[in-house]
């Protein structure tokens, strides 16, 4: 089994690129669970047709702890397993312990001994803003770490610090930054701007996603460019980066 | 506002059942928690003379717990390690390091790498009871530090989930001698002893007897680690003969489940009695399954139950206080220090005392 995180600064594009990145690996055959660790919980909707998938923490606040997996975990048409962490009452509780009580519920419903993926997707909110959205890049959780970057000043800063937390916890058995993602912009200079940050980090651009129109129009139908446009240039570019991340996982226990 | 206790105190919490379990093996527990808040567990739940053991409180500060910083911990822990090397390092979950999400065990990783000393993390939160946590420090504290078998003659037997929250020393002392007396060569007491002699050599038993439900983590562990098998059970002497009532009775026995449950189970196969045991803490469905029992976790609960007319309610002194007005049970009492902690003295008596003093109490 493949468990790899995806990070990046907010607004950057996670959530599509990890959506169209998990249809791809599903259309190839594998079985893959993303799971959204954002408080809004909107990102598995391109699985589901925009519909919002009723989060973890929302179950556990109504049925404590007597619900079934399928009432969480739920299979999009194009065959991912979709799952949303959720978050507090907006305004209000803590968004980190949040995803720690989600993680903690699905550990504790053997989720993965259930559903057996071949690779988890952890969809993860901005920043690693404290130790709850930590929680993914902890002992026992995502082995492999993607950032998702352009090359925009505050997107490249914003991976940098990602990087940094990885490496501030390289004494707990984390997880280990793997690689970046290009999400374009089209930025002046940007594959030069991501290839110096990626040197710098000592990981390689796992994926380089052009700035394209396809993606709006396939957000717009409340899918992805994978299922919406299969014969597209895009398409076969996220097809490629879900077969690199794939190669550059590695291989852990369930 | 069901769940409000009104008139009992809490029971101990999971943080306070895992300083419990510990506090005589001499490692140094860490309790991580904002300065100033080890009263309940130490001054309150821990009923043995702190002087001389490692039971310390991190003296987490306001900016520590807002900015996260763990470097503080580990610089203490690395310091207190220093000079004079306890066999273990535990470190102890609160409300406050909970709530903001701190990776206990990745701290406890880093400090076994800094300290070279085994080290680990008890995910308590001030949410669960104490056997909660006791479970989980037992299970770790063996799977740290627990030594590989090297062989022996004779039969060993561990006691496992021994602590001072259920069972007074005069009890285990009397545990340990009907064992002895059963048959056994050498009964380990694990928890309820000075140092760690009997936890290194945990894997040595022939066999596990489980007297708390705080034992049962360990002992499947000690089972599928090493295949040594376990009983749940308190080897009271069952074979007492008792006369058939000449009434009906009903017996509520309240109080920690394995020794709750295995009272009631006893004393229910009296002709003319049904027994039902009142759980304070967890259960589990491995703990004599054929007993009648019903789960005490709220003071409504308790309440009601007592409305049952039962003619005997055995458990802690303060459970009185909820018996209904005109009630006509007999109550016999046996202090739970997870309820009442220091408010009555340890129990001097040999276990049978309260079996019998049960038949006795039967109309």
């Amino acid at each position: 089994m493949k468990r790899i995180a995806i990070y990046g600064k907010g607004g950057i594009g996670k959530s599509t690129t990890v959506c169209n990145i998990a249809a791809a690996m599903a259309q190839e055959g594998l079985c893959v669970l993303q799971l959204g660790c954002d408080p809004k919980a909107d990102s598995t909707s391109a699985h589901l047709h925009g519909e919002r998938q009723t989060t973890i923490l929302d179950t556990v606040r109504t049925k404590g702890d007597n619900f079934e997996l399928s009432e969480i975990i739920r299979q999009g048409e194009d065959g991912v397993l979709c799952a949303e962490c959720g978050g507090p009452i907006p305004g209000s509780g803590c968004a980190g312990r949040g995803i720690v009580t989600a993680f903690d519920t699905l550990k504790a419903h053997n989720a993965s001994e259930v559903y057996k993926p071949d690779v988890l997707l952890y969809d993860v909110l901005g920043d690693v803003v404290c130790g709850g959205f930590a929680m993914p890049l902890r002992s026992g959780y995502a082995r492999d770490v993607f950032i998702v970057t352009s090359g925009e000043k505050m997107a490249l800063y914003a991976a940098a610090n990602i990087a940094m937390a990885i490496d501030n916890f390289k004494g707990r058995n984390y997880a280990r930054l793997t690689g970046l993602i290009q999400n374009s912009r089209n930025v002046k200079d940007e594959t030069q701007l991501v290839a110096e940050m990626a040197e710098e980090l000592s990981v390689p651009v796992a994926g380089i996603i052009p700035r394209d129109g396809l993606i709006q129009l396939a957000e717009e139908q409340n899918t992805t460019v994978v299922s919406a446009f299969p014969d597209s240039e895009l398409a076969m570019i996220y097809r490629q980066l879900a077969r690199t991340l794939y190669q550059l996982a590695e291989e852990v226990d369930t | 506002m069901k769940d409000i206790r009104m008139i009992l105190p809490n029971p101990a919490s999971d943080t306070a059942g895992a300083a419990s379990l510990l506090f005589q093996l001499d490692g140094l527990s860490i309790i991580h928690d904002a300065a100033g808040s080890m009263e309940s567990y130490i001054t309150f739940d821990e009923s043995r003379e702190l002087e001389g053991k490692r039971t310390v409180a991190s003296r987490l500060s306001r900016l520590e717990a807002i900015t996260g910083d763990d470097r503080i911990l580990l610089d203490k822990i690395e310091q207190e390690c220093a000079g004079n090397p306890p066999p273990f390092v535990a470190i102890l979950g609160t409300p406050v390091p909970f709530t903001i999400g701190t990776d206990l065990e990745g701290i406890a990783a880093e400090a076994e790498f800094a300290t070279g000393l085994p080290a680990f993390a008890v995910n308590s939160g001030g949410f669960e009871i104490y056997d909660k946590g006791a479970g989980e420090a037992l299970k770790k504290v063996l799977e740290k530090t627990a030594q590989q078998p090297s062989g022996h003659t004779g039969c060993i037997v561990n006691l496992l989930g021994a602590t001072p929250m259920d069972y007074s020393p005069a009890e285990i002392d009397d545990i340990t001698q009907q064992l002895l007396a059963r048959g056994a060569d050498q009964v380990n007491n694990l928890t309820m002893t000075d140092g760690m002699e009997q936890i290194y050599k945990a894997a040595e038993a022939d066999h596990n007897l489980v007297i708390s439900v705080a034992g049962l983590p360990a002992a499947r562990y000690l089972k599928q680690r090493y295949d040594i098998p376990y009983t749940i059970g308190v080897p009271f002497d069952s074979n007492i003969e008792a006369k058939r009532p000449a009434a009906q009775n009903r017996v509520l026995i309240i109080g920690e489940s394995v020794f709750a449950k295995q009272l009631a189970h006893i004393v229910s196969q009296i002709p003319g009695v049904t027994a039902v045991a009142g759980i304070i803490g967890n259960d589990d469905t491995e703990i004599f399954p054929q007993v009648s029992s019903i789960r005490l976790d709220t003071e409504d609960k308790i309440i009601n139950e007592l409305r049952n007319d039962y003619t005997v309610v055995a458990g802690d002194p303060l459970y009185r206080l909820l018996l209904p007005p005109g009630h006509n049970c007999v109550f016999l009492e046996r202090p739970h220090r997870a309820l009442s902690g220091r408010l009555y003295p340890f129990s001097e008596y040999q276990l049978n005392h309260y079996l019998n003093e049960l038949k006795r109490c039967l109309t």
